[in-house]
């Protein structure tokens, strides 16, 4: 039996662009033609950038997401089955994640890191949240490790583990726009040369909006980063990831260029 | 090793996260003036929920002076700290965050 999604302007809008999609996968289904799926690809387009922008600023750089999103974007049009009954945006959506997410647990430990440690770290990430949301502070490790259901060694390791996230490279420049001389092998002879506050006022201007108040607000108001994490709504250890990278945001100014 | 012990003093996880700042902040200061393939030593204490570091780069009697940042940074992350030539120490409890 075959039904023209197409034909039927009676039909409301919403319902009516339900019935052209499904119609247009059912085709792309049987022929495979590439006019079809990036016709299909470009009316996703919005969504993978939607979800994309969920997971932003975790890690990679936005645009580097972006890319990984329309490539699972591209993937789930090639593997969507219309027959199944479910929506694509709904089959969509869990594969750009999911893509997502591997992305992250793949490029974003820069130092190589078992698998297990990577695990456990973001169950500790989890756990310190929940807890601190409980506690009204942040949590001690026995603490962290009575509520995972793990030895206190195992904390350890895990907080520990967490420091191979979002290291930078050696070889990054250290410039604006990817210019300027590299970290490695450049001489430390500026480390050190900060003589006053105004400079340091002078250096915080430099940090994006979200770094500044958080340093603000760990030095000039004297907030844990429990407290930072859930004013500014992240979590702890991302307040701590964005404490280290301001300093060293921050220490890269004193340097002489 | 900031880490483990200060695990079993009870610090909590900011304050652990704040120990190693403190620890990195005094390292980095004193190996400034250090001659290139100098080492630093480290020594961590424990008692009844304190927990004291102290450094030293062996060889130097170079004069370590933090700049404002590594003070400011300091002061935030620790209870006190001190600084003599090559050597440092720092304590550090559980905040009552």
């Amino acid at each position: 039996m075959s039904t023209d999604h197409r034909r039927g302007p009676a039909l409301d809008p919403p319902r009516r662009d339900a019935d052209e999609e499904i119609a247009l996968f059912v085709e792309f289904a049987a022929s495979r033609r590439r006019s079809l799926r990036n016709q299909l690809v470009e009316r996703h387009m919005g969504l993978a950038a939607h979800v994309a922008s969920r997971f932003g600023r975790r890690g990679p750089s936005d645009d580097d997401l972006r890319q990984v999103a329309f490539l699972a974007l591209v993937k789930a049009v090639d593997r969507f089955d219309p027959q199944r009954g479910v929506a694509f945006s709904t089959f969509a959506g869990r594969t750009i994640e999911g893509e997502i997410k591997r992305h992250f647990r793949d490029h974003t430990w820069t130092v190589r890191v078992p698998r297990s440690a990577k695990e456990l770290h973001l169950k500790l990430r989890k756990a310190t949240d929940e807890l601190t949301q409980r506690l009204g502070r942040s949590p001690t490790v026995p603490q962290l490790a009575e509520h995972i259901g793990i030895s206190t060694d195992e904390v350890v390791e895990g907080i520990a583990a967490g420091s191979a996230y979002m290291t930078h490279s050696l070889d990054a420049p250290l410039g604006p726009d990817g210019e300027g001389p590299r970290q490695l092998g450049e001489q430390d002879s500026g480390f050190g040369h900060v003589v006053d506050i105004e400079m340091i006022g002078r250096m915080l201007d430099q940090l994006p909006e979200r770094e500044r108040e958080i340093v603000r607000l760990r030095f000039y108001e004297d907030l844990s980063q429990s407290e930072i994490a859930q004013r500014v709504g992240i979590s702890q250890m991302h307040v701590s990831r964005l404490l280290r990278r301001s300093f060293e945001t921050m220490r890269r100014q004193t340097e002489p260029a | 090793m900031a880490a483990s012990l200060g695990a079993e003093s009870g610090l909590s996880v900011d304050d652990l996260d704040d120990l190693r700042l403190g620890v990195g902040e005094l390292v980095a200061t004193v190996i400034d003036g250090a001659d290139p393939d100098a080492r630093v030593g480290l020594a961590y204490t424990t008692d009844g929920g304190v927990v004291t570091v102290t450094g030293r780069v062996a060889g130097s009697a170079a004069t370590a002076t933090p700049d404002e940042l590594s003070r400011r940074i300091l002061a935030a992350v620790t209870d006190s700290y001190q600084l003599d030539g090559g050597s440092f120490s720092l304590t550090k409890s559980a905040s009552r965050h």
